[in-house]
């Protein structure tokens, strides 16, 4: 709490200090949305406490957000931006044996940003980020919902000045998860984390942006173990190489896509292992009545170093691959609403007795921007 | 307020004030003090026009190498040339704000500064009234006549504030020593000019239509992913859960040096709607330009290409 209202004095402060010409909201969004959603599977969780039979399950959803953005210094070579995302959904969920479960998720996020030039070397970019989620009523899989967490980052990145038309760049993080444990049960804290990143990065082109980069990333999991006496606690170490291309010069379309590949190493033998994850945004306009198409598709596989026994699985972390599809059909009914109709699709699977579990929904929303008329 | 005219009628009937008296009166240092704003007022509009017509200046000869540059059929130095247009088309939209503003204070100073002359003509004739001899008479006579004078040269001002001095037409202005082969050829360049802001005309009205969809599709994407982030609802199973791939976008660099933000689509949006506004307005003068022209050379009109 006393954090918390650190953070909030701070901000306080710094808008309170810089003159009311140089603050300016840069975006302020209202989302309204329902869903109907479907989940089936027999993947099982060590973080969710409850453990139910059935197999297939629905839910009615509803959620509010809301999600902004504002300057609170913007000079010709420093800027300090703020930006949050909040949001609530409630979920009436039904076909479980033991009970109708009816979980709600509230999320935060706030960010702050500075942009500080460096003469003529580059650019230097510090952020501090924060995310809190909680979950009440939590459901057994295969209602699967990520579980509550608090999540504090600090990112340092220097850009610099582009040489021959490529810019490098080069950042390092510190990061803390703590996880929250839902009452008489603990598991959930085997994902509690400490972890620091580095990270390089090459970039290049301007209708085509891409970009490569590598990083190097350590992670603590106090709470976990590594089964092995002589270093108890689980200590991972990964290396990232990936690359992206953007596209987002043009009013035909807009893309947005990414390639990499994870070697996780670690002093717990059953959480090592070599992945993949490819993944695509894409947007295109439709040529009828106004409507634009969004896609999102990502997919992830896995492969153990070891062959490994332990069946029951975070869905989140430890399935052995998952795909991840989103569609929507978008439109804007005035100058400042949005709607759009979106269909998801999510799939986790396991080797182990071909666990799995995959989630179908279809939603719609209502974007609203009060600020603009 | 006393019209300039009654001044005259009450000057020849009334006698002449004591001007050291003047010194400590009130009226007359009001007239004074609105004196030296109006003055003030009159500055800073010419220098704010002034700095105005640099600008246009600068806005015509980037408009000649727009179109050097289109017809060199060379895209990127086409894209840098309008790109440095828009710029100045805003640099010009401010400057118009500034003589705007610097207008509404001369008005607002003259108007005042006119009261002032008023009050002060109404209390030299008050004078006059009570004046005891003929010499103090034909003194504040002679104070009227300059005070009537002055009146009416800061009447007969006000043209300055139309907008045609915003507009620069060069030398294709009607003379009138201009033979009417001289004239057809003015009307010949305005024309010229005339298709030229037109053709700018449309390309940035196609700017504005392709930046007007790019933000659609960057809002509905920016709302697609927003719903999709909030509740970690693709998260996937590599590395620890929420965590991130990369450090975020990445600060855009130019050939020039590092920009800490990408001009927004938002402000591209306004640099070219502000540039259509002083294209449109250019429009405007050369047509009146040209109509002015044709109605000096009569039914002998050139035909229009």
């Amino acid at each position: 709490m006393k954090r918390r209202l650190g953070v909030l004095a701070l901000v306080g402060a710094l808008a309170w200090s810089t003159p009311a010409e140089a603050q300016q909201w840069g975006d302020l969004v209202v989302t309204f949305g329902v869903s109907g959603e479907n989940y089936d599977g027999n993947l099982a969780s060590v973080t969710v406490p409850v453990v139910d039979s059935a197999n297939d399950v629905g839910a009615a959803v509803g959620e509010v957000g809301v999600r902004g953005s504002f300057w609170l210094l913007n000079r010709t070579n420093t800027s300090v931006q703020g930006s949050f995302d909040l949001g609530m959904r409630q979920f009436l969920a039904s076909g479980f044996e033991l009970r109708d479960y009816s979980p709600r998720e509230r999320s935060g996020r706030g960010t702050l940003q500075l942009l500080h030039r460096v003469g003529s070397l580059g650019v230097l970019r510090l952020t501090g980020d924060s995310w809190r989620r909680a979950i009440d009523d939590r459901p057994p899989m295969p209602l699967f919902l990520q579980p509550g967490y608090t999540r504090y980052r600090g990112t340092g990145q220097f850009t610099f000045r582009a040489v021959d038309g490529v810019t490098f760049d080069l950042a390092g993080d510190v990061e803390r998860a703590d996880y929250q444990t839902p009452e008489n049960y603990t598991q959930i804290r085997l994902l509690d984390r400490d972890s620091r990143g580095l990270e390089v990065g090459a970039s290049w082109g301007n209708e085509w942006h891409v970009r490569f980069f590598g990083s190097f990333r350590t992670v603590d999991y106090p709470n976990s173990s590594s089964f092995d006496p002589a270093d108890p606690i689980r200590h991972d170490e990964t290396l990232t190489v990936g690359g992206e291309w953007r596209f987002s010069q043009s009013a035909a379309f807009r893309a947005d896509v990414g390639l990499e590949g994870i070697v996780n190493r670690s002093n717990s033998r059953r959480v090592e292992y070599d992945a993949f994850r490819a993944r695509a945004l894409v947007g295109v306009p439709l040529p009828w009545w106004g409507l634009g198409v969004n896609l999102y598709a990502v997919v992830a596989g896995k492969s153990y170093v070891s062959e490994i026994q332990f069946a029951r699985l975070v869905p989140g972390e430890e399935a052995d691959n998952a795909s991840v599809v989103y569609l929507d059909l978008n439109r804007a009914l005035a100058p400042n609403l949005d709607a759009s109709l979106r269909f998801g699709y999510t799939r986790a699977e396991t080797d182990i007795g071909d666990a799995y579990y995959q989630r179908y929904g279809t939603s719609f929303f209502l974007n609203y921007r009060p600020r603009l008329r | 307020m006393l019209h300039p005219a009654l001044v005259v009628l009450w000057m020849g009937a009334f006698g002449v004030p004591n001007p050291a008296a003047a010194q400590d009166d009130p009226v007359l240092a009001t007239y004074q003090r609105q004196g030296l704003r109006y003055e003030a007022a009159e500055d800073a509009y010419q220098a704010a026009l002034t700095a105005r017509r640099v600008i246009q200046s600068d806005f015509d000869a980037q408009l000649d190498s727009v179109r050097i540059a289109r017809a060199s059929g060379d895209q990127a130095a086409f894209d840098r040339a309008s790109e440095r247009n828009m710029l100045l088309a805003r640099e010009l939209s401010r400057a118009d704000r500034r003589v705007e503003a610097t207008s509404d204070s001369l008005q607002v100073a003259r108007r005042e500064y006119l009261d002032a002359m008023d009050a002060r003509v109404t209390a030299l004739l008050e004078r006059q009234d009570s004046a005891t001899t003929r010499d103090e008479a034909q003194r504040i006579s002679a104070l009227l006549a300059d005070l009537r004078n002055q009146y009416r040269e800061l009447e007969s001002s006000s043209d300055i504030f139309t907008p045609q001095a915003l507009v620069l037409t060069g030398v294709l202005a009607y003379n009138p020593t201009d033979t009417p082969s001289r004239l057809r050829q003015k009307v010949e360049l305005a024309t010229r000019r005339i298709e030229e802001m037109q053709a700018r005309i449309a390309e940035a009205d196609d700017r504005i239509e392709g930046i007007e969809q790019r933000i659609q599709l960057a809002r509905q994407s920016d709302n697609f992913q927003s719903s999709l982030g909030r509740f970690d609802d693709i998260a996937v199973p590599v590395g620890a859960p929420g965590q991130s791939r990369s450090q975020g976008d990445q600060a855009v660099s130019d050939s020039t040096g590092v920009l800490t933000e990408p001009q927004s689509l938002e402000e591209q949006l306004r640099g070219w709607r502000e540039l259509r506004g002083q294209l449109e307005e250019m429009l405007g003068s050369f047509l009146r330009l040209r109509e002015e022209l044709e109605a000096h050379i009569g039914a002998d009109r050139p035909r229009r290409r």
